[in-house]
C-alpha cells in the first residue's frame, strides 16, 4: 500500500487509547498521530472508556489488558460487545504486558482482533495496524451485515468469500461458524467445523464444534470435545462453562460445580460464571458455596453492565434459606440480607416492582431472623405498596411470587396458595414461570409441573429397578433442579447415592450431599410418611462418614 | 532441601523477570534517545550500536532463561494459531527496524502472500528475534528472511552475509540439550531455547526443529522447520 494511501486510511479513523499510565497513553497517541490519525482520544480506565464509547463510535481501540483495580481490558471488551458499543468493523487491540500468557482465549465474540505485547516499536505497531485494517476492509461487507444483525446475509457473503479462496478464507470460515451458531443452525455448524478439524485440530474449531453439538442436543459428543480441550489445557475458560452446562443438563451437577469453581478461581470477576455457579451450588444444596458466589455477583455487578436487581434478590433468598435450616440465629447473615435489600432499594429507586419485591423480602428476612412483629409490619407495607402499584401498571409475575412466599412465611399459607394458583392460571402457557412457581412449593401445582413429577417418579423407579444407581443419581439431580424442595425426590437422590456407595465404596462428595438432604428435611414431623425414611438414611450415611 | 531449591529457583525466576523488564525500559529509553539525538559521526554511531546490542543481548538471554525455566516446569503452554507468515515476518522486521538502520543493514523478506503457518506466534517471534539480533551483530550488511512451505511443513530461514557460524557451533549435535559451549559465547543459550521451542510444535509424529549451517558465500544460515 502506498504511503499516501496508508495515511489516508488513518486520517478518517477515530481512535481510542485506554491505559492507566498517562505516559503510555501519550506515547501511543503520538505514535498514532505519526501514522496520520487525526482523532485520538484517551481514557484511563474502563468506566471512562465506556462513557466515551457511548458518545462516539471508535474505529480503532487500543486497550491495555491491565487497567488497574477495576475492569480489565478483556472485561471491558466483553461488556462493550454485550452492549453493542463495538462494531464488527472496528478494531480492538489488546496490549499485553508479557510476551507470554496474558492471553485469555475466549469466545470469538469476546476476542480482541489482535494482541500486542509490550514493549513494541512504532514501526511494529504500524505494521500490525496496517495488516489489520486491510483485513477489516476486505471483509467490510460481512462485518457491516453482522453489525446490522443481518446474519443470513452475512452467512451468504462468507460463503462467497470462502469460495474465492484468498488470504482471508480461514477468517471467513471462523466468522461463518460464529454466525451459524448465533442463528442456531447447529447442523450446518457441525458440518463446517468438521471440515476444519479434518485438517487440523485447531482450538477455535473444537470449541465451535462443542457448542454446535451442545446446541443440537448431542450431549455425550459435546462432553467429549470439551473434556479433550480441558485435558489439553486450553487457555479458554469458556470451555469450563460449556462443559459445566453439558454436565448440568446430563445431571452431573456435582462435577459441574467443581468445574465452575475451578474457572471461578482463575477468573473471579466473571460475573456470569459466578451466577451460574451460585445456581448450581443451590441445585446441589451447597448453600455456603452459593452464598460466596452470590456475594461476588452483587459486588462485581455494581460496576458492570450485568447489574440487576435479581442479583440482590437471589443473594437474599440464599441467605434466608440458610437461616431456615440452621438451628441457631446467624446475626451476620441477617445483617447481610438486610444490607443487600437496602442497597437494591436505593439503586433501583424508580422501579416500582423492585420496591415492592424488596418489602416482601424484608418481611421474609425478618421472619427468618425471628423478628415476627417486624415481619408483619413489612408485609403490611408491601401489601399497601402493591395496591398502589396495581393502579399504575401491570404487575410482573416475579412480584407476585415474592408476595406468595412472604405470605407463606408469615403463616398465611392459604392466601399464598391462592396467589400462586392465580399465577398458574394466568401464565399457563409460560413454562418458565409455571416451573418457577412449582419451585417455591413442596408439591407442584401446575399441570406441567404435575406431569413432570409423574415422569420423574416413573423414570426414577425404572432406574432403581435396573440397579442403575449412577443413572438414578444423575436423573434425580436433574429433577431437583426443577423441584428442589420436593421431599420424595430428595430422599430418592439420597437413597441412590447410598446404594451407589454400597457398590463402589464411600465418596466424600456423596456423603456431604446426603447430609445436606438430611438437614434440609429436618422439618418433617414424626407423623409424616417420609420421617422413618429420613431417619434411616441419616443412620446409613453415618456409617460412610466414618 | 527440595523446598529451599524450589524457593530459590522461584526467587531466581522473579529476579530474572524483574531484570528483563528493567532492560526493556532501558532499551526504550535508548531508542528515544537515538531518535532525539541522532548519531553525528561514526564513533557516536558505534557507541549507540554497542549500547543497544549489548542491552538487547542481555535482555534476550534473560527471556530465554525464563523460558527454559518454564519449559522445565512444564509451565509453557503452547498456543498454536494460524499465522499469515508474510505479515508475521514483516512485523518482526519492523520490531527490529532501529537495530538494522543504525548498522546500515538491508533486510529482505522473501515470502509469498498466502503462505500460512500453524505455530505459537509469541514463542516463534521470540526465536526469530534472537536470530535477527545475532544476525545483525555478525552480518556484513544484509539479512534475508525467507519462508516457504516444503513437504507440508513451514521452513523459515535467516541468512546473513557475515563470516558464518564458527566450527565449534556447527560441530555440536542437535538438539542442543547437552551443555553450553562457553567459548562461543552465550548465543548457544538462544539456540538451545529455539530448539526446545521448535520441538514443542508437532503434527502427528513430526516435531519442529532447527538447523544452523554456513552458506557457500560464507554467511550463516539459520533454518527453522515447523510442521
Amino acid at each position: 500500500m502506498l504511503q499516501i494511501d496508508v495515511i489516508r486510511l488513518y486520517k478518517s479513523k477515530k481512535c481510542l487509547v485506554i491505559d492507566d499510565y498517562p505516559d503510555i497513553r501519550a506515547s501511543i497517541k503520538r505514535m498514532l498521530a505519526k501514522f496520520g490519525a487525526e482523532h485520538v482520544d484517551t481514557a484511563s480506565n474502563g468506566e471512562e472508556a465506556m462513557e466515551m464509547c457511548l458518545r462516539h463510535s471508535y474505529d480503532i481501540i487500543l486497550a491495555d489488558f491491565n487497567l488497574g483495580e477495576k475492569k480489565s481490558g478483556q472485561q471491558l471488551l466483553e461488556e462493550m460487545r454485550y452492549r453493542g458499543l463495538i462494531k464488527h468493523s472496528s478494531l480492538y487491540l489488546m496490549i499485553t504486558a508479557e510476551t507470554t500468557r496474558d492471553k485469555v482465549y475466549s469466545a470469538i465474540e469476546n476476542q480482541p482482533d489482535a494482541y500486542i505485547a509490550k514493549p513494541f516499536t512504532p514501526p511494529y505497531l504500524q505494521k500490525r495496524l496496517d495488516t489489520l485494517l486491510v483485513a477489516k476492509n476486505a471483509l467490510k461487507e460481512i462485518n457491516d451485515a453482522a453489525d446490522n444483525e443481518q446474519y443470513e446475509l452475512a452467512i451468504k457473503l462468507c460463503e462467497e468469500k470462502i469460495a474465492e479462496n484468498d488470504k482471508y478464507r480461514t477468517q471467513c470460515v471462523k466468522l461463518m461458524g460464529y454466525f451459524l451458531l448465533r442463528t442456531k443452525k447447529y447442523k450446518e455448524a457441525i458440518a463446517l467445523y468438521q471440515q476444519v478439524l479434518k485438517e487440523r485440530p485447531v482450538v477455535w474449531a473444537m470449541i465451535g464444534m462443542g457448542k454446535a453439538l451442545l446446541g443440537e442436543g448431542m450431549l455425550d459428543q459435546s462432553e467429549d470435545v470439551f473434556r479433550t480441550l480441558l485435558q489439553q489445557r486450553c487457555p479458554c475458560l469458556e470451555v469450563h462453562d460449556y462443559l459445566a452446562e453439558v454436565l448440568n443438563r446430563k445431571g452431573g451437577t456435582f462435577e459441574a460445580q467443581t468445574i465452575l469453581e475451578e474457572a471461578a478461581e482463575l477468573s473471579p470477576d466473571a460475573i456470569l460464571r459466578q451466577r451460574e455457579l451460585a445456581a448450581i451450588c443451590e441445585t446441589n444444596d451447597d448453600m455456603e458455596r452459593a452464598e460466596k458466589a452470590h456475594k461476588k455477583v452483587v459486588k462485581v455487578g455494581v460496576h458492570s453492565v450485568y447489574e440487576d436487581p435479581d442479583n440482590y434478590f437471589n443473594y437474599v433468598n440464599c441467605l434466608n434459606k440458610m437461616a431456615g435450616s440452621s438451628s441457631c440465629f446467624d446475626k451476620k447473615r441477617y445483617e447481610d440480607a438486610n444490607a443487600a435489600l437496602k442497597r437494591v432499594g436505593k439503586r433501583f429507586r424508580k422501579d416500582a416492582g423492585v420496591q415492592v419485591r424488596t418489602k416482601y423480602l424484608q418481611s421474609e428476612t425478618a421472619k427468618a431472623g425471628g423478628k415476627d412483629d417486624k415481619a408483619k409490619e413489612f408485609l403490611t407495607a408491601a401489601e399497601e405498596a402493591l395496591i398502589k402499584m396495581e393502579t399504575l401498571e401491570e404487575i410482573p409475575p416475579e412480584v407476585m411470587l415474592n408476595r406468595a412466599r412472604a405470605l407463606h412465611a408469615n403463616g398465611q399459607g392459604e392466601k399464598a396458595r391462592e396467589v400462586l394458583m392465580e399465577l398458574v392460571e394466568k401464565y399457563s402457557d409460560d413454562e418458565a414461570i409455571t416451573l418457577a412457581i412449582d419451585n417455591c412449593l413442596d408439591e407442584p401445582v401446575s399441570k406441567v409441573g404435575k406431569a413432570k413429577m409423574v415422569e420423574f417418579n416413573q423414570e426414577g423407579k425404572k432406574l432403581f429397578d435396573a440397579q442403575d444407581f449412577k443413572g438414578a443419581i444423575d436423573y434425580f439431580n436433574k429433577a431437583l433442579r426443577i423441584f428442589p424442595n420436593h421431599a420424595a425426590l430428595n430422599l430418592n437422590l439420597a437413597m441412590a447415592l447410598l446404594k451407589e456407595m454400597s457398590k463402589t465404596g464411600g465418596d466424600a462428595i456423596y456423603v456431604s450431599r446426603i447430609q445436606r438432604i438430611v438437614v434440609k428435611l429436618e422439618h418433617i414431623p414424626k407423623e409424616n410418611q417420609f420421617y422413618k425414611l429420613r431417619e434411616n438414611i441419616k443412620q446409613q450415611v453415618a456409617k460412610f462418614a466414618e | 532441601m527440595k523446598e529451599t531449591n524450589n524457593d530459590f529457583s522461584l526467587l531466581l525466576a522473579s529476579s530474572v523477570h524483574d531484570m528483563k523488564n528493567s532492560l526493556g525500559m532501558l532499551l526504550t529509553s535508548l531508542e528515544d534517545l537515538m531518535t532525539e539525538y541522532p548519531a553525528e559521526d561514526e564513533p557516536h554511531k558505534k557507541h549507540y550500536c554497542v549500547l543497544q546490542s549489548e542491552a538487547s543481548r542481555i535482555r534476550n538471554d534473560l527471556i530465554y532463561l525464563l523460558g527454559l525455566y518454564r519449559l522445565q516446569r512444564d509451565e509453557m503452554p503452547v498456543h498454536v494459531e494460524e499465522v499469515y507468515v508474510h505479515d508475521f515476518l514483516q512485523q518482526q522486521v519492523a520490531q527490529n527496524e532501529v537495530l538494522f538502520e543504525i548498522r546500515d543493514i538491508s533486510i529482505d523478506v522473501q515470502c509469498e502472500e498466502n503462505v500460512v503457518g500453524y505455530f505459537d506466534e509469541d514463542l516463534i517471534a521470540g526465536v526469530l528475534n534472537n536470530v535477527m539480533v545475532n544476525g545483525a551483530r555478525y552480518t556484513k550488511d544484509s539479512i534475508v528472511l525467507s519462508a516457504a512451505l516444503e513437504d507440508g511443513s513451514l521452513k523459515i530461514q535467516v541468512i546473513d552475509n557475515g563470516s558464518g557460524y564458527p566450527e565449534s557451533m556447527l560441530k555440536s549435535s542437535l538438539p542442543y540439550v547437552k551443555g553450553i559451549d562457553f567459548e562461543s559465547g552465550s548465543t548457544s543459550l538462544g539456540l538451545h531455547f529455539a530448539a526446545q521451542i521448535a520441538a514443542l510444535h508437532h503434527k502427528g509424529e513430526i516435531n519442529g526443529s532447527i538447523e544452523i549451517e554456513n552458506v557457500p558465500s560464507g554467511g550463516g544460515c539459520f533454518t527453522l522447520v515447523l510442521p
